[in-house]
């Protein structure tokens, strides 16, 4: 199989080469039977990497070629695959086949349907080599690759001003991020002198005895930050999470797929990657853990007040990953990537479920205009229903297992922040599952509030297929982190985290924080139920009392005003400077400047040409006399 | 008293600056040609004088190449006259001035 490594990412690709040269021209409307095959192999293929990675205990690679010889600096892409890897293939070339799948019924008869088709292989490609990537170059290659797929997949309806703008915001504000880490795989050259993430030369060794090696834990630190804020930037977090949620004018099963389980776990994978250089700066985890932190309880308290179905299932994934950043910066590694895994496959599914009802709502994603969909769409209710249930954390679904790890892991860590960013968590938990079911109970229960001329219907199979698939998933994908800590996923993936050393958990602290969490999640589904459902509070009145939280929270907490004043309109005025200022006045005056003194002076010059002959050979005696002159007193002694 | 280089030096001399002289102030083409040609004859004295100074042919035979030259110079300046003179025009140089500014 190590042969075949290749394949894995080579199939999408062929994909992508085929739809995007012929696609416009012959396939058209078929090509997604050029996109699904390869998924699917991509898919077979990963499953039989895994078992073969699950069987032997050990990482495969495969060398492809060398891309920069220069020197001593030798960059060779080699395909790396781990117990780390193996889990994220899986999730990749799954979620991608289900959303290939689920495209064919959603995306049917769209505008450029050859365009999507080319795109989802490609950034399946791309995420790929990221995962298989086995140093920090080629990842960073592959990195911007996938950011460059969901720019060109967020502005999928490109004629839509709105999608436009917001494609070049998740753009730029990956910039951002994408600058850190930049600067932080020089730094990571420069100290540890590679970039290969394995091997005895490799810097996860180094930087776990990098004072062996006389490198401050300063260095380890200052990398450590760095590579973390390229993280935020693809994986959304506090503050430049701002782009995720505008990347929802994507179509939904790009959201599903790259804006929920794929691309922006991204930057976890890549910080888990690089675990040991987390572990040797205190600091740096403390940073992780506190960003994370923040992430996921602002992110939770702004879904409660969205009114747009894909932003509130946004805002949900912004604060799980939220989850995911402060499971790293506590130590959690194993449970950070457990809970990527769960989340992939409930997330996708809320996301493909929020996409059907919104095929079936004919476009509209105002969940005021909706309720009473149960009974129109029964498939996506429950379906939507499973998923909402294991975000929420509710006990056996697979959010609850990750999520309630997490949290422990919190809680029994080295780290002072750890209880607070516990805490934390658990009312994020309770947010959770509070704006979770308020999503639910406003779509799918109640009164229609939708005009009586739209009539909502099931998706069809292609659509429901992929979403029942993923909800037994979400169902069962939990148990392979049973028991708490100890389970088989935990056995699998401990080889590829080997500098990890986990603290002793005891039953009844694992069974506590079970029935907490459980309790804390069971509570927000029942007052959801009491406000929305029962209407025994009414969220108007509520909204006009506390008027300040709700416009702070519905404002999304300033952030994007933040922004614009501290950093869009500076650059702006900075921008206008430049131009006004210095372009047209200093640069444009100086060009015209030279331009109009040639002039001035050539006018004056040309009264020289008299066209008298009289005068020209006038000249020419009184030239010859200076010369003759000159020569005299300069050469005189000559004479 | 005998007769040195400088003496014709001192005609050559004077014969250049009457010549240009004449190219400068004078109107009329012709004058202008004939002053032109003294002052070609002017240096052409020059050249013989260090010739023989120098008791080496280079001088002459310079000079005689320089004689053809003005001659095959003058025939062209006097073709300009003539066709001056056909169009009807003076042969004035402060009339032609096409190349002023």
């Amino acid at each position: 199989m190590a042969d075949l490594l290749y394949l894995i990412p080579l199939l999408p690709l062929v994909a992508f080469v085929i739809n995007i040269l012929w696609g416009r021209s012959t396939i058209r409307g078929n090509a997604h039977w050029i996109a699904i095959p390869a998924a699917v192999g991509s898919w077979v293929l990963s499953i039989i990497t895994f078992r073969e990675i699950y069987t032997d205990h050990h990482a495969i690679s495969q060398r492809l070629f060398t891309w920069i010889p220069a020197g001593d600096f030798n960059i060779v892409v080699s395909l790396y695959a781990d117990q780390l890897t193996a889990v994220m293939l899986l999730v990749v070339t799954s979620i991608g086949m289900l959303v290939c799948i689920y495209s064919v019924g959603y995306m049917h008869g769209e505008d450029g349907y050859y365009r999507f088709y080319s795109y989802i292989p490609l950034f399946i490609f791309s995420m790929l080599m990221l995962v298989l990537a086995d140093n920090l170059l080629t990842l960073f290659i592959f990195w911007e690759a996938v950011g460059l797929c969901s720019y060109l997949l967020i502005g999928y309806y490109f004629r839509r001003r709105s999608a436009g703008n917001a494609a070049k915001k998740a753009f730029i504000v990956n910039r951002v991020g994408d600058l850190a880490f930049g600067i932080g795989i020089m730094l990571t050259y420069w100290t540890f002198d590679s970039i290969y993430f394995h091997g005895e030369d490799g810097i996860l060794e180094k930087a776990y005895h990098f004072a062996d090696y006389g490198i401050s834990e300063g260095t380890i630190m200052a990398i450590g930050i760095l590579l973390f804020i390229g993280a935020c930037g693809k994986s959304a977090q506090f503050p430049l999470h701002i782009w995720l949620p505008d990347a929802m004018e994507g179509p939904t099963p790009v959201s599903a797929l790259i804006h929920a389980a794929t691309m922006v776990t991204a930057g976890i994978y890549m910080s888990a990657r690089s675990y040991t250089i987390f572990i040797g700066s205190e600091n740096a985890m403390l940073f992780v853990a506190v960003i994370g932190s923040i992430t996921a309880f602002m992110a939770a308290s702004i879904a409660l007040t969205q009114h747009d179905i894909k932003k509130v299932v946004a805002y949900s994934t912004v604060s799980q990953l939220g989850y995911m950043a402060f499971a790293l910066g506590t130590g959690a590694w194993v449970a950070a990537i457990f809970h990527l895994m769960t989340h992939a496959f409930f997330k996708g599914l809320l996301f493909l479920g929020s996409g059907s009802v919104i095929h079936g709502m004919h476009g509209e994603q105002d969940m005021r205009k909706m309720g009473g969909l149960r009974k129109h769409m029964p498939i996506t209710f429950w379906t939507f229903l499973i998923g909402s249930a294991a975000n929420a954390g509710i006990f056996p679904l697979a959010g609850f297992w990750s999520k309630d790890e997490i949290i422990v892991g919190a809680w029994v860590s080295d780290s002072h922040y750890g209880k607070v960013a516990a805490i934390i968590g658990l009312c994020a938990a309770f947010l959770t599952a509070l704006y979770m079911f308020r999503l639910v109970f406003l779509v799918f229960f109640g009164e229609e509030r939708f005009d009586s001329h739209v009539h909502p219907h099931e998706s069809g199979p292609w659509m429901a297929v992929p979403l029942v698939i993923l909800a037994v998933a979400s169902i069962f994908v939990g148990f392979v982190g049973f028991p708490p800590e100890d389970g088989a996923f935990h056995e699998f993936l401990h080889h590829a985290f080997e500098h990890v050393h986990g603290h002793e958990v005891s039953m009844t602290m694992t069974y506590t924080f079970g029935i907490v969490s459980t309790v804390v999640a069971l509570s927000g589904v029942a007052v959801a139920y009491i406000t929305y459902m029962r209407k025994a509070i009414n969220t108007d009145e509520l909204a006009e009392r506390f008027s300040g939280i709700y416009n702070f929270l519905y404002n999304k907490w300033y952030v994007d005003e933040f922004f614009m004043a501290a950093v869009v309109n500076p650059m702006k005025d900075i921008a206008n400077f430049l131009w006004k200022v210095v372009d047209v006045r200093i640069i444009d005056g100086t060009v015209n400047g030279v331009g109009t003194s040639i002039v001035a002076i050539s006018a004056r010059l040309r009264r020289v040409q008299t066209g008298s002959v009289a005068n020209y050979a006038l000249e020419i005696g009184v030239g010859m006399v200076v010369l003759l002159g000159v020569f005299l007193v300069a050469f005189g002694n000559l004479f | 008293m005998d007769l040195t280089t400088n003496h014709f030096l001192f005609v050559s001399a004077a014969l250049f600056v009457i010549g240009m002289m004449g190219v400068l102030t004078r109107r009329n083409i012709l004058i202008i040609f004939m002053c032109v040609e003294m002052m070609v004859a002017a240096v052409g004295i020059t050249l013989v004088a260090f010739s023989h100074e120098t008791a080496t042919i280079n001088g002459q035979v310079f000079f005689l190449f320089a004689l053809a030259v003005a001659a095959a110079e003058s025939a062209v300046g006097l073709a300009i006259v003539v066709a001056l003179s056909r169009q009807g025009r003076a042969p004035d140089v402060e009339e032609m001035q096409t190349l002023k500014n």
